[in-house]
């Protein structure tokens, strides 16, 4: 199919362009693809923004609580700005949303100790739905950082086999921004990126379809659990350590590549006298 | 308007976006993004002068360098003419091709030429050589000298620069340093880039700038040249330090700010206490 084909270069492109600039590279390359661009869209990762309802309660924007130019809110279920003839989750669904959104607030007190988390649900076809679990937290001024921030996008799509069996496929996405403040000794440094994961698994629901929904909830938070704390692990390893790698393997500290040349010269020598 | 016509307007509109995504790519991608541009454009391939031309810029400022058989030059918009680069220091005009990083053809050609900065030129490019043999990695580095004015007024123009190319296990890097050099001024610009595009894309991007009075006599070239050299890599010795101290101490800082590896009582979360609990008080 002609439009996969694009859309993949498209996200081909993506992953070279400086994470820092996503949304002028995501513009860039829907305006030479129109047609496709709700698509494209749907499928960058890039940091959460917040919005607000008429009392000044935060809520999570994003793709999936996005209908045209309005941004639906999980506490009570408006667009902003107000809009007709908006997509809405079914009434089930909409329980299941209201009741996910106080469980995962709790799972961001506990692990975040701050920022803001929102959790969005959609009907799908085949009789499953989806749900995006978000988070968004800054770090304030601190040590020597001017600015960062964390953006979690957690996707799970939910299908049954009809009878008991659940299949839970989850994509976490963490989108990380860092700007360190203009240093005496190194400039402007920024690091920014984003690390992806999949993982799926499958349960069997309690007899009787009882309780079903504290079932979902379970299971998904369990798997934003695991998999949010991989990333943040593989973060640091990569984040720091790979780029820092990249770095010193391109141009080495003082005195760094004279003594892995004599440590090469040595390992000569002994081989020679030895081998 | 005939069919050929109409293609060329509607190309002449992603111009633009060609321009800045190409620029933007880190070095060493170049070629796989301008390919997958002719894919999402359609009718239009890499020999395209519009992709040359974005290649040719992303070359020149990342100082990419060409390989001949006995000869290399690094590309920068200083020496760049439209269709050549000017060798100053060989007297050529030579030809390349940015998509294979090789030199076609080269021409002889009568330069102005100063014989007291050319003494000093020389003495650079022989103290830079030595100052990329030991503080790079061989791979693919260079440095260029070249010089404006006379001997009562000049500016050397001096370019250093290293990638890392590793397309396989996803990742790149670009260390390009910039110079001017007066009689009594050092200034620099540095860009440090790195990118690392397993399961994601992360990118570090890290700019300095250097100004450093020193004081240049054309008459000691070997010395002078010694003297300027030293002065750029205690510079970039110590830019480097930096950044090694902020990898140190930026991990800790970051991540506790950010997110805990467990919640504070050390256990992870218990959702099915939790799911009770609050949907319990929900409904109240």
């Amino acid at each position: 199919m002609e439009s996969k084909e694009k859309i993949h270069s498209c996200l081909n492109i993506l992953k070279r362009l400086p994470p820092t600039q996503i949304q002028k590279n995501a513009a860039a390359l829907v305006s030479l693809i129109p047609d496709y661009a709700e698509e494209l869209y749907q499928k960058i990762d890039k940091p959460l923004d917040i919005g607000q309802d008429e009392r000044g309660n935060q809520f999570i924007q994003s793709e999936f609580n996005r209908d045209g130019d309005s941004f639906r809110s999980p506490q009570n279920n408006q667009y902003y700005p107000p809009i007709d003839d908006a997509v809405y989750p079914s009434e089930q669904l909409r329980k299941l949303e209201l009741k996910a959104n106080a469980v995962f607030d709790e799972y961001r007190r506990l692990y975040y100790e701050g920022g803001l988390s929102s959790c969005y649900f959609w009907d799908k076809d085949d009789g499953g739905f989806a749900t995006a679990w978000l988070i968004r937290k800054n770090v304030e001024k601190t040590k020597g950082i001017e600015e960062g921030s964390w953006s979690s996008i957690n996707v799970i799509d939910v299908k049954t086999d009809g009878k008991s069996k659940w299949t839970y496929k989850i994509t976490t996405s963490v989108v990380l921004e860092m700007n360190i403040s203009s240093n005496q000794d190194v400039g402007k440094f920024n690091i920014t990126g984003t690390l992806t994961k999949q993982k799926e698994e499958s349960f069997e629901a309690p007899a009787g379809g009882k309780d079903i929904e504290l079932f979902h909830i379970m299971k998904i938070g369990t798997l934003v659990e695991d998999v949010e704390s991989y990333l943040r692990s593989q973060l640091d390893s990569v984040y720091f350590g790979k780029t820092r790698d990249i770095v010193f393997q391109t141009r080495f500290s003082e005195g760094e590549k004279q003594s892995i040349q004599q440590r090469q010269g040595l390992a000569g020598e002994f081989k020679q006298k030895y081998g | 308007m005939n069919q050929g016509e109409e293609e060329i307007t509607e190309v002449q509109q992603y111009e633009k976006v060609v321009k800045y995504i190409v620029k933007n790519t880190p070095f060493g991608q170049a070629n796989l993004v301008i390919k997958d541009l002719c894919k999402i454009i359609g009718n239009i391939n890499p020999q395209n002068p519009i992709m040359l031309q974005a290649l040719k810029d992303h070359n020149e400022e990342h100082l990419a360098l060409f390989k001949g058989q006995s000869t290399q030059i690094l590309t920068s918009v200083l020496n760049s003419q439209e269709d050549f680069y000017v060798d100053q220091k060989n007297n050529e005009t030579i030809q390349v091709d940015h998509e294979k990083l090789e030199i076609i053809s080269r021409s002889q050609v009568e330069l102005p030429s100063e014989p007291d900065l050319n003494q000093l030129r020389d003495a650079l490019e022989q103290q830079l050589n030595l100052y990329l043999s030991q503080q790079f990695s061989e791979k693919v580095c260079g440095a260029y000298v070249m010089y404006q004015g006379d001997a009562s007024d000049f500016t050397f123009y001096l370019g250093i620069t290293a990638k890392t190319i590793n397309l396989p296990n996803f990742f790149c890097g670009s260390w390009i340093s910039t110079w001017e050099v007066t009689k009594t001024q050092l200034k620099g610009d540095l860009k440090v880039q790195a990118h690392y595009y397993e399961d994601g894309n992360v990118q570090l991007k890290n700019v300095n700038t250097f100004s450093e009075g020193i004081n240049v006599d054309l008459s000691a070239a070997s010395d002078s040249a010694k003297q300027i050299v030293h002065a750029i890599s205690k510079l970039e010795n110590k830019h480097l330090t930096g950044m090694d101290n902020l990898y140190n101490s930026m991990p800790d800082i970051f991540f506790k700010a950010m997110r805990r590896p467990l919640p504070i009582t050390g256990t992870k979360m218990n959702w099915n206490e939790n799911v009770h609990k609050l949907v319990a008080n929900l409904k109240q």
